[in-house]
């Protein structure tokens, strides 16, 4: 019986991560504007977009389903948004 | 005393007033022309096709190795 459980939650698990993947595909739109909204730039608010993604999906065990992925995300990007400003200022004297 | 004497008055006791108003007005204005340009553009790329970069980014996030085990937070 406890035998089958591992391959039971792997399923799960691989279900999820299909699900959220392309919650993440459906949401990739928002992400770019909301980039290009922050960054003015077409190729930095796409590197931006992209990076959130990543870094969504290596983070996607801390998102709470049922909640706002979108707002989420958008947190994501503008931290990194952010983070990116700040490492960007210190490099320029 | 002529109608335009009282409303040169009239302005001097309150120009500092109106500059104030006439100011924040301009400051408002200017600030819904960024909302609404911001807000075209916004909609603007959410209708534009995804390139292909995030396509093959996400098709390849998969080999990252990830798993999204606990414990991971966002910095």
């Amino acid at each position: 019986m406890s035998r089958t459980e591992p391959t039971t939650i792997a399923a799960h698990n691989d279900a999820d991560a299909e699900d959220f993947k392309s919650e993440l595909l459906s949401l990739i739109p928002f992400l770019r504007a909301f980039a290009r909204s922050l960054c003015g730039n077409y190729e930095s608010a796409d590197d931006l977009a992209q990076e959130t993604l990543v870094k969504a999906w290596q983070s996607r065990s801390a998102f709470e389903p049922g909640t706002n992925l979108k707002a989420w995300l958008f947190t994501i990007l503008r931290n990194q948004f952010y983070s990116d400003r700040r490492r960007a200022w210190r490099q320029v004297p | 005393m002529g109608l335009s004497s009282v409303r040169q008055r009239t302005e001097k006791l309150s120009t500092e007033d109106s500059n104030d108003r006439d100011k924040a007005r301009a400051v408002r204005a200017r600030q819904r022309a960024i909302g609404r340009e911001l807000r075209r553009m916004y909609d603007g790329v959410v209708n534009e096709a995804v390139p292909d970069d995030f396509m093959d980014l996400l098709r390849r996030i998969d080999e990252s190795g990830d798993t999204g085990g606990p414990g991971k937070k966002i910095s």
